[in-house]
């Protein structure tokens, strides 16, 4: 019984580490697709560009209303009667000139960024890799306790980078010193505390499970 | 490891093989020959005791202490 439920559990976990790849991946390469599309349009046949000739960066930005402070634009959400209701925005981001924005906190950020996305592909492969082992009953074996600490070091490198692209973003943000009344604004970034977490608890977790193997093997050495 | 098991010295002296000793101790080969190679992390209480009462000997003329060099 105990069997059958760790196999499930374990297809379970594959099947959403699987989904949760996949389904934002094949929006990234649809959204790319299109992308693509319209710059070969714009740049073989000469169709007209559907960026804006200067180069812009988003800048992502949460908002604290310092009041009771609403939008209600025109085209706000409305009742079914046709009742316009006040917005509250809480997070925005704002396109700015490319040539205000501090190039090394930029660089940091284009540079760490793909390496997260990169790192992101051992990680899961060594998550599934475990999974599996803990599907075939191979539970307390030496592999799969360096797989958890293979895990939980990547992890720890990505949320460094993930650290490194927030002081960037932070950087930018008090850089152009932006503002709005009504509201006080920060940078939309908050330190990865949860994955902090994770791949600490990994790697104790990995240690916990290399001395239960010793354990198992003295236990097995004794006649 | 100093702790080095004599066991086949005194499997030898009492002429008793492997599998006849494993049999009467009621534990399988495969075990024994753990122990007699040295290969054994730990000895249980209750196997000394078997070994001693099959092969009437003492625990020391079994187990011997060697320090290493």
């Amino acid at each position: 019984m105990r069997k059958t439920w760790i196999y499930l559990l374990s297809v379970a976990i594959i099947g959403i580490v699987c989904a949760s790849v996949l389904l934002p991946g094949i929006k990234m390469i649809s959204h790319f697709s299109e992308g693509f599309t319209a710059g070969y349009n714009a740049g073989v046949k000469g169709e007209p560009k559907a960026t804006p000739t200067e180069l812009e960066v988003p800048i992502n930005m949460t908002f604290t209303p310092t009041g009771q402070t609403y939008f209600q634009p025109n085209d706000s959400i409305v009742f079914a009667n046709g009742e316009k209701l006040p917005i509250l925005i809480d997070s925005v981001a704002v396109l700015a000139p490319q040539k205000n924005v501090p190039s090394f906190w930029q660089w940091l950020i284009i540079i760490a960024y793909p390496i997260e996305i990169i790192l992101l592909i051992p990680l899961i492969w060594t998550f599934i890799k475990f999974i599996i082992n803990i599907s075939r009953q191979d539970i307390f074996i030496r592999k799969n306790a360096k797989l958890l600490r293979k895990f939980s070091y990547i992890l720890l490198i990505i949320t460094i980078f993930e650290i490194l692209t927030g002081i960037g973003h932070e950087s930018i943000f008090h850089a152009l010193s932006l503002s709005m009344q009504g509201y006080s604004i920060d940078a939309n970034w908050s330190f990865p505390w949860s994955d902090l977490l994770l791949s600490a608890i990994g790697l104790l977790m990995a240690e916990i499970w290399m001395l239960g193997i010793k354990i198992r093997e003295d236990q097995e050495l004794t006649i | 490891m100093p702790i080095i098991v004599n066991l086949d010295v005194m499997m030898a002296r009492r002429k008793i093989s492997l599998g006849d000793l494993a049999d009467k101790m009621g534990i399988t080969p495969s075990n024994l020959s753990i122990l007699k190679t040295g290969k054994a992390k730990a000895i249980r209480f209750s196997t000394l005791e078997s070994i001693c009462q099959i092969l009437e000997c003492q625990p020391a003329d079994i187990l011997e202490y060697k320090p290493d060099e």
